[in-house]
């Protein structure tokens, strides 16, 4: 829908203004006090462990640290995807706010013409066009989300094969081995939540942008 | 159908629209109401139509004298015609059951064929929220295949031409003079020459009908 300028603002009802505002409100507060304050830290405890490792077996985190070329290209297309359930969730919440926007202004038609019966039709086809659009971004991201975290689980596998291999040739102390294993929750844990960080970045920016009307943030995705 | 209305008096809370109106309209006259604007022209459509209850004074249709038996025999074309977000024909049939035939007729008469016969899902065409796609004459049209669809033998018009630009207003004119024939008419408008073919213009002011 073509509705994401400030002409579409003008038209709307009020009542419909408002709604969508709170509808955009809510999903950025949700992200800035969710999200956006867990990141530094999980950030600083990924790169204080990975530089601490770094200085016990610089081979070893090289293979704890594999994963990741796999996880960030993944993270990244997952974030497109999430970003675009959301943008296309969002169009189908403005079709319904739409659609009771224009409500004051058919009241005479439904009235003289008894139009109810289409009126009820139409909402409910906007709902459940909402309703569908709602579901299927909760489950795509749900979907990703499980990938990534098979694809994340692959870090401790690594470091566990990988480390083995490096003990029994003698390279590698079982103690230190340990360490390793222990830490790299430190490393497997922000990995693992990459993608949701960056899905949830993307949902911001779609629920911002259409606050801010058409920005830069859409040219992005 | 004959309009028959005996001391109207309608206020918006304080403030007093019309006062003691009467007016009588024989069935297939034509009336024209000229008025300044917020005069109570459209106020007075309303009550009519029986979108409103009047509190004071009677408003009947034939033997209609509630608001929702008038609402059955009256059909009305305003300014800036409303469409629901949905398709031409449901926005023509408002969600009722209608025989193909007759929702192509009321298209002709509503001089919508030519139009819709270059859209390729012709009467299933989606309008767009707000009536986006559709311009402001083709929405005019569609709201007055409506009301031809509706088949009233009361019209009311309130100022059907009056947002729209010359060019579209011949096809415009003539889709109101197929939906208007044989039918009791009331047409308010702000301008005396669209009222040409009205057998009597009436003037409102204060609250009262005056003959022009
Ligand atoms: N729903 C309403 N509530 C309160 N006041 C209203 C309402 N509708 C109209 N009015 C007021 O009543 C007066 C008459 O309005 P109405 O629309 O009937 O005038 P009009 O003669 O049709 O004007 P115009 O020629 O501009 O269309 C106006 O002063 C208007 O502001
Ligand atoms: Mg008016």
């Amino acid at each position: 829908m073509e509705g994401r300028t400030w002409g579409c603002w003008v038209n709307c009802s009020a009542g419909a203004q408002v709604s969508r505002l709170q509808n955009q409100l809510t999903g950025v507060s949700a992200y800035l006090t969710g999200d956006f304050f867990k990141l530094p830290e999980e950030l600083l405890r990924f790169t204080a462990t990975l530089v601490w490792l770094q200085t016990i077996s610089p081979g070893l985190t090289a293979g704890a640290l594999l994963p990741l070329t796999l996880l960030l290209p993944y993270a990244l297309l997952t974030g497109r995807v999430i970003g675009r359930e959301t943008r296309k969730s969002r169009t189908a919440l403005e079709g319904m706010n739409t659609f009771a926007g224009v409500l004051p202004a058919l009241f005479p038609v439904v009235r003289l013409y008894d139009a109810g019966s289409l009126l009820q039709e139409g909402y409910r086809l906007a709902l459940d066009r909402w309703q569908g659009a709602a579901l299927r971004s909760e489950r795509v991201s749900a979907l990703l989300m499980t990938l990534s975290g098979l694809l994340s689980a692959l870090a401790p596998a690594l470091l566990f094969l990988v480390g083995g291999s490096f003990v029994t040739r003698g390279l590698l102390s079982a103690g230190t081995l340990y360490i390793f294993l222990n830490l790299s929750g430190n490393i497997s844990g922000p990995m693992r939540n990459l993608p949701g960080h960056i899905g949830s970045y993307k949902r911001f920016t779609a629920e911002h942008s259409g606050m801010e009307g058409r920005s830069r943030w859409d040219r992005e995705a | 159908m004959r309009i028959q209305i005996e001391g109207l008096t309608f206020s918006y809370g304080e403030k007093r629209i019309l006062e003691d109106l009467r007016l009588t309209v024989e069935s297939g006259e034509r009336v024209g109401l000229l008025g300044v604007s917020g005069g109570g022209k459209s106020t007075l459509l309303k009550l009519i139509s029986g979108l409103y209850e009047a509190k004071t004074g009677t408003i009947s249709i034939e033997n209609a004298k509630t608001a929702a038996e008038r609402r059955q025999l009256v059909a009305m074309v305003m300014q800036n015609a409303p469409l629901f977000p949905t398709s031409i024909r449901e926005n023509i049939t408002c969600g009722h059951p209608l025989w193909e035939e007759w929702l192509e007729a009321a298209c002709r008469a509503a001089q919508l064929s030519d139009w819709l016969a270059t859209l390729p899902e012709g009467p299933d065409t989606f309008v767009g929220e707000r009536g986006g796609r559709v311009s402001g004459g083709q929405a005019q049209r569609i709201a007055i295949a409506r009301a031809i669809a509706k088949d009233a033998p009361v019209i009311l018009l309130d100022e059907p031409t009056s947002a729209l630009d010359g060019e579209t207003t011949g096809a415009l004119l003539t889709a109101l003079e197929n939906l208007t024939r044989g039918k009791t008419v009331l047409h308010v408008s702000h301008r005396p020459e669209t009222l040409r073919d009205c057998t009597r213009v009436l003037r409102l002011e204060g609250g009262r009908l005056y003959a022009e």
